[in-house]
């Protein structure tokens, strides 16, 4: 009799957790969802992409703002005209707040006088994607550092742990504030958080981000890190170039010429 | 057992309306966020987190406390501490509870908070905090009732109690440094942050301790629940101890950065004032005295927390103001948990008083 019941029992808890997790998608989730771990490319390796940026500063002319205002455009960034509540994607900033510790205190007006274009590093080791708990935040095969707005819970460790404030978080109902709401990329609600995403919307469709393509001056160039005879591999070879904070490890693919 | 909360004196149901009264302050507020988004708090560019994420680490150190009480009485036979260590378990509870939904208040979407449980990983410790925490309310839960239980029936605790008691250990050293380091991704010169951990684990037990003397001196004012001056004269030693261990790490921080937070000043200055009075004899036997110094002690490990978390990358401390809905909800999740505790806390009042 007590053996019987120590049976039922054990059997329908089994089941109930069964049960649990089947409904929750836990299951599903997992035979689903298979990743090719090969295509993962932290370092520069041949027949892997790892979407990338150069920025020249030589070329970009200060006060010009196409390349944010592309941006804008492209990915319906709300504007609320104030800087708490502020969301950007990307964002021309004077050089002291991009650099702060490139070391260059003495540096003439002509290399740090400009404001500089700044905007998500697509960080090869990305503590945002590190420190987020639900793996919203995370590292695509491409090397892009893509955001699932569905899954966001708002809790902000990804802001907190990017160094480059690249992240910004929606306090207010965006959907207001977007001045010419376009069909092409979905608006986001209250309360998640939201970054530049190399526009994987238009690589998808061949075609180059929207900063990359309204710059008038080509101070932008796009293109796969890991492949040797990429443009931006020849221009990185033959340059002196920069990224951010290197020193944190962070790995980014943002690069600049000062 | 519980029953016995609806019975109670006056100041008790004074407390209780008091507690009421803060509650739906909080919760109107928090439905006006629920509208209008975190824009109704100080927050914003710079600044991700506020006094809610900063009662979120001082009560999920608070609760780690129990551990100090449970351990010596359970594993190593320490009697004074049988008397107290119910207490302790229900601050534990109570503690993690104020953290978790400190945590819920100040997320933007609180609906999806319960996704953490399909799609946490081992490298946030966001996710680690949240399910520690979970946790650590269970656990002090389920072994601070047994407690009780069988103290009402005068025998002894049932054995499934050590295996949990045993697990709460780790769980309990884990969680002050967890959610501390939600919070300091990158802060600044790492030879100091080598020392965080040291910090976060000193001024848990710091805090906890001097909450649970606080708490054991009003209970014995309020209610006559006296648990003797061992375990009091035991707490004072402990705040005294674990307190100058905090308070000499914040002063390293102080002395070695140029740039250090007001924040972090404001609390070596109050700690060390406070502390002073566990250490001298003629001030710490008098109760209101201790009181007063417990008070001081906690307050400045709440700035603590605020140093830590309003840190800004480029030295001092970003600009925050809270607003008043932000203090309200804030408040509002305290008083929910203080009820609790207050709730349970009765219960135990009966109990020993019975026997
Ligand atoms: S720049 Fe910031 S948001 Fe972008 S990948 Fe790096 S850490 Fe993440
Ligand atoms: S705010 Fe969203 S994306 Fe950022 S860490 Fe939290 S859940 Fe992840």
């Amino acid at each position: 009799m007590n053996e019987e019941r120590r049976e039922f029992i054990k059997k329908t808890s089994i089941g109930f957790l069964a049960g649990i997790g089947v409904s929750s998608g836990l299951f599903l989730n997992f035979l689903l969802e298979k990743t090719d771990a090969s295509l993962w490319s932290d370092k520069n390796i041949a027949g892997t992409t790892r979407w990338g940026m150069l920025i020249d500063m030589r070329k970009c002319i200060d006060g010009c703002q196409k390349c944010v205002d592309a941006c804008r455009l492209a990915h319906n960034v709300p504007d609320f005209g104030n800087a708490t509540h502020q969301i950007a994607w990307l964002q021309k900033s004077p050089y002291r707040e991009v650099f702060p510790t490139s070391g260059e205190d003495f540096a003439g007006k002509e290399r740090t006088g400009k404001s500089v274009p700044s905007l998500c590093n697509h960080c090869a080791d990305p503590p945002c994607a590190s420190a987020c708990p639900t793996q919203a935040t995370f590292k695509r095969f491409d090397g892009i550092v893509a955001l699932d707005y569905h899954r966001c819970t708002g809790c902000r460790s990804c802001m907190a742990s990017c160094p480059y404030g690249a992240i910004s978080f929606n306090w207010k109902e965006p959907r207001p504030a977007i001045k010419a709401i376009n069909d092409i990329y979905p608006t986001r609600e209250m309360g998640v958080v939201e970054k530049c995403n190399f526009c994987s919307e238009r690589l998808l469709k061949g075609k180059l981000p929207a900063c990359v393509e309204s710059c008038p001056e080509k101070t932008l160039t796009f293109g796969n890190l890991n492949d040797p005879k990429s443009e931006i591999r020849l221009l990185l070879e033959k340059n002196q170039t920069m990224q951010r904070k290197p020193e944190l490890g962070t790995l980014p693919s943002v690069f600049y010429i000062i | 057992m519980i029953e016995n909360a609806l019975k109670g004196n006056r100041l008790y149901w004074i407390w209780i309306a008091l507690l009421l009264l803060v509650i739906v302050f909080g919760i109107s507020a928090f439905s006006q966020q629920l509208r209008l988004g975190l824009s109704v708090t100080g927050l914003g560019e710079g600044v991700p987190w506020g006094i809610s994420a900063m009662q979120f680490t001082f009560m999920a150190a608070v609760a780690s406390v129990s551990v100090l009480v449970v351990l010596p009485s359970y594993l190593h036979d320490y009697k004074p501490f049988g008397n107290i260590v119910v207490i302790a378990q229900f601050l534990g509870a109570s503690a993690s509870a104020i953290a978790l939904l400190s945590l819920f208040i100040d997320t933007g979407k609180p609906q999806l908070l319960l996704g953490l449980l399909r799609y946490a990983t081992p490298f946030s410790p966001y996710s680690w905090a949240f399910f520690l925490l979970n946790g650590y309310v269970l656990i002090n839960l389920v072994t601070g009732w047994a407690t009780l239980g069988a103290e009402r029936k005068g025998v002894p605790v049932a054995a499934w109690v050590k295996p949990l008691i045993y697990l709460s250990i780790p769980w309990a050293i884990a969680l002050p440094v967890v959610t501390g380091f939600v919070f300091t991704p990158f802060s600044g010169n790492q030879w100091i942050a080598s020392l965080l951990v040291f910090r976060l684990l000193a001024s848990a037990f710091a805090a906890g301790t001097a909450v649970l003397l606080l708490i054991i001196l009003i209970l014995q004012r309020t209610t006559g629940f006296d648990a003797g001056t061992k375990v009091s004269d035991k707490l004072v030693l402990l705040v005294a101890y674990a307190g100058s261990l905090t308070f000499a790490l914040i002063g390293v921080e102080c002395f070695s950065r140029s740039q250090t937070s007001p924040l972090l000043w404001l609390s070596l200055l109050f700690g060390i004032v406070s502390l002073a009075v566990f250490f001298v004899p003629a001030w710490k036997s008098s109760t209101r005295w201790l009181m007063t110094a417990s008070a001081g002690v906690i307050f400045s490990l709440w700035a603590e927390k605020g140093a830590l978390l309003l840190y800004s990358s480029t030295g001092g401390m970003v600009a925050y103001t809270p607003t008043l809905k932000e203090v309200s909800m804030t408040l509002g999740v305290l008083a929910i948990g203080i009820l609790f505790l207050t709730i349970l806390l009765k219960a135990v009042v009966v109990v020993k008083r019975a026997d």
